[in-house]
């Protein structure tokens, strides 16, 4: 492929109409791209659990009702061991971990509210 | 008072400083991408038009700005959304003879340009050391194989950087030579376009150099890395990460941002060569030595220095740029574990193809074609695969059951379906000249 030398017609040569024509060109264009910047702020995008992306098989599963109160029985059946006579400190975060284990030795909560207390109650 | 002057000096820098961290945090795959987007096939692109045409195309810097914007945000929005880059989107909601037509183009343009731009670090370090070139070429293969997978891109991308500030050499030199500075105005502002093949040729080349294939599949796999890096994906393909309007406001500014740069940098390249290669009767190139003669008015006999240091900078950047898109989109076809951020030994065929893309690059340059002549026709071979890939991307991109509510807004599609059709008729035109001249 050898290049041929193309005729360039100087700039002065060109007419009036062709740099208007340049000129709104541009400016749409540059219009564009404003709007496209700044259009994230404009645009109302929520986020939804429906609409967050690829619908594939790789959905991540969170645990169930049941899952939960079955991790909750093996719990209670691993306390039922520990007292709080078995640890002898003071360090505050250790006395509230037995706290929590006691309640939850009881047994009287559901799932769902032991669950809750332990991680919205702090 | 001089106190209250001080204090007031004082709060105003910090203000600055905490604004320019908080840029500079925004600041990610979509300006790496910028900077791999001059690589030495764009460098001989832009200088190729400006000796070729003068100041004449000079307008195609600020035409392609905005469409390169639209399209890498594009890209960069698929791969946040969903988690994957664009050929798993594709796998999942395609038919797989799209997956594998998009893909064998993705290879076969990137394949071309990891070619160019081994052969352009080759020639361009002959200028500066004696050496035989193919013996440099194959120095710069096994140098680029060995950064690839032994050193992450990250840490050697942090370093590689200052060499691309040499690209800055063209900036100075354009006040360095008496320019006509309303010529430059005028050409900038005023597009001009014939169907002279030429003319359409150049336009194919610099589009497909500033809008290229690797760019949409690299970035899109990157935002996915960002992902994992960040902790909202446990690993590439795997889980959908939770977006925010702000993350697609960060994207949009971080694009914006990268893009910008490369054009500047696209533009001063084409006023420096109109000025000083055009101006002395240089309107091909096809030796290192012709285009680095363009910095001879800053740099004197240093200017094949300097323009060596800024071709191995950004070779050095774009190579593995170039085949990590090649080895993302083929990993995802066959479903193999990929990613940047993965080890060698865990990511064996990732980095397989990464290998074998660069080593196929090599064989290019065993074909006659001269080293800087090649650039500038894998630019054209990008341009003209570019189009095919964009009419895909702007389906997923306008796909709700893939992007949900993040799919294109009118604008997105008024720059997209607009430089579509603009590279697309532009390529149909150059066509029947391309076929006659094999």
């Amino acid at each position: 492929m050898r290049k041929k030398e193309v005729e360039i017609k100087p700039i002065q040569e060109r007419s009036f109409r062709h740099i208007i024509f340049g000129t709104i060109f541009f400016g749409v264009l540059f219009s564009l791209l404003g709007i496209f910047i700044w259009e994230t702020k404009l645009r109302n995008i929520k986020p939804s659990p429906k609409t967050l992306g690829v619908s594939t098989e790789n959905k991540i599963v969170l645990p169930d009702k049941k899952d939960a109160e079955n991790i909750l029985k093996n719990v209670q059946k691993e306390i039922n061991t520990i007292t709080p006579e078995n640890i002898t400190s003071s360090d505050s975060a250790i006395l509230r971990i037995i706290e929590d284990l006691e309640r939850l030795r009881s047994g009287d909560a559901n799932a769902l509210e032991t669950v809750c207390s332990l991680v919205c109650g702090r | 008072m001089q106190m209250h002057l001080k204090q007031f000096v004082v709060l105003c820098a910090e203000d600055s400083m905490k604004k320019l961290k908080k840029l500079l945090r925004r600041i990610g795959p979509g300006f790496i991408t910028g900077a791999a987007d001059d690589d030495p096939a764009g460098i001989g692109t832009y200088s190729q038009s400006g000796a070729q045409f003068g100041y004449r195309e000079l307008w195609t810097a600020p035409f392609s700005l905005p469409f390169m914007i639209a399209v890498q945000e594009m890209c960069g929005r698929i791969g946040l959304v969903t988690g994957k880059g664009l050929a798993g989107v594709m796998k999942h909601h395609y038919p797989k003879w799209i997956l594998y037509v998009c893909v064998f183009l993705l290879v076969l343009a990137n394949t071309i340009n990891i070619g160019a731009d081994l052969g352009a670090m080759a020639a361009s370090a002959k200028l500066i050391v004696d050496v035989p070139f193919y013996l440099l070429l194959i120095g710069f293969t096994a140098l680029v194989i060995a950064l690839e997978v032994f050193v992450s891109y990250e840490k050697y991308a942090s370093y590689l950087k200052f060499l691309t500030f040499s690209l800055f050499a063209y900036v100075i030199t354009v006040f360095l030579v008496r320019q006509d500075w309303s010529e430059i105005f005028f050409s900038t502002i005023s597009p001009t376009f014939s169907l002279n093949n030429q003319v359409v040729m150049n336009i194919v080349a610099i589009l497909g150099t500033t809008i290229s294939p690797y760019l949409f599949f690299w970035q899109a796999s990157e935002e996915v890395e960002e992902e994992v890096e960040h902790g909202r994906l446990k690993m590439m393909g795997k889980g959908i990460p939770r977006v925010f309007k702000k993350d697609i406001r960060d994207l949009r500014i971080d694009t914006v941002f990268g893009m910008f740069f490369s054009n500047i940098v696209m533009f001063f390249i084409m006023v420096t060569s109109a000025s000083t290669l055009h101006q002395n009767g240089i309107t091909s190139i096809t030796t290192a030595d012709q285009a680095a003669r363009a910095l001879r008015p800053l740099a004197g006999d240093y200017a094949f220095f300097l323009f060596a240091l800024g071709i191995l900078g950004t070779g050095l950047l774009a190579i593995p740029v170039l085949a990590g898109a090649s080895s993302y989109a083929i990993s995802e076809v066959f479903g193999w574990k990929e990613g940047l951020y993965q080890k060698f030994h865990s990511a064996r065929k990732f980095y397989g193809v990464i290998i074998s893309a660069t080593l196929v690059g090599f064989i290019v340059n065993l074909t006659p074609i001269e080293p800087f002549q090649m650039l500038y026709y894998s630019a054209v071979v990008n341009g003209m695969i570019a189009p095919v890939l964009l009419i895909l991307i702007l389906f997923v991109a306008n796909n709700r059951k893939i992007m949900g509510s993040h799919t294109n807004s009118l604008t997105s599609n008024v720059l997209g379906i607009t430089i579509t059709i603009f590279m697309l008729a532009a390529s149909l035109i150059l066509l029947p000249f391309l076929l006659s001249n094999l």
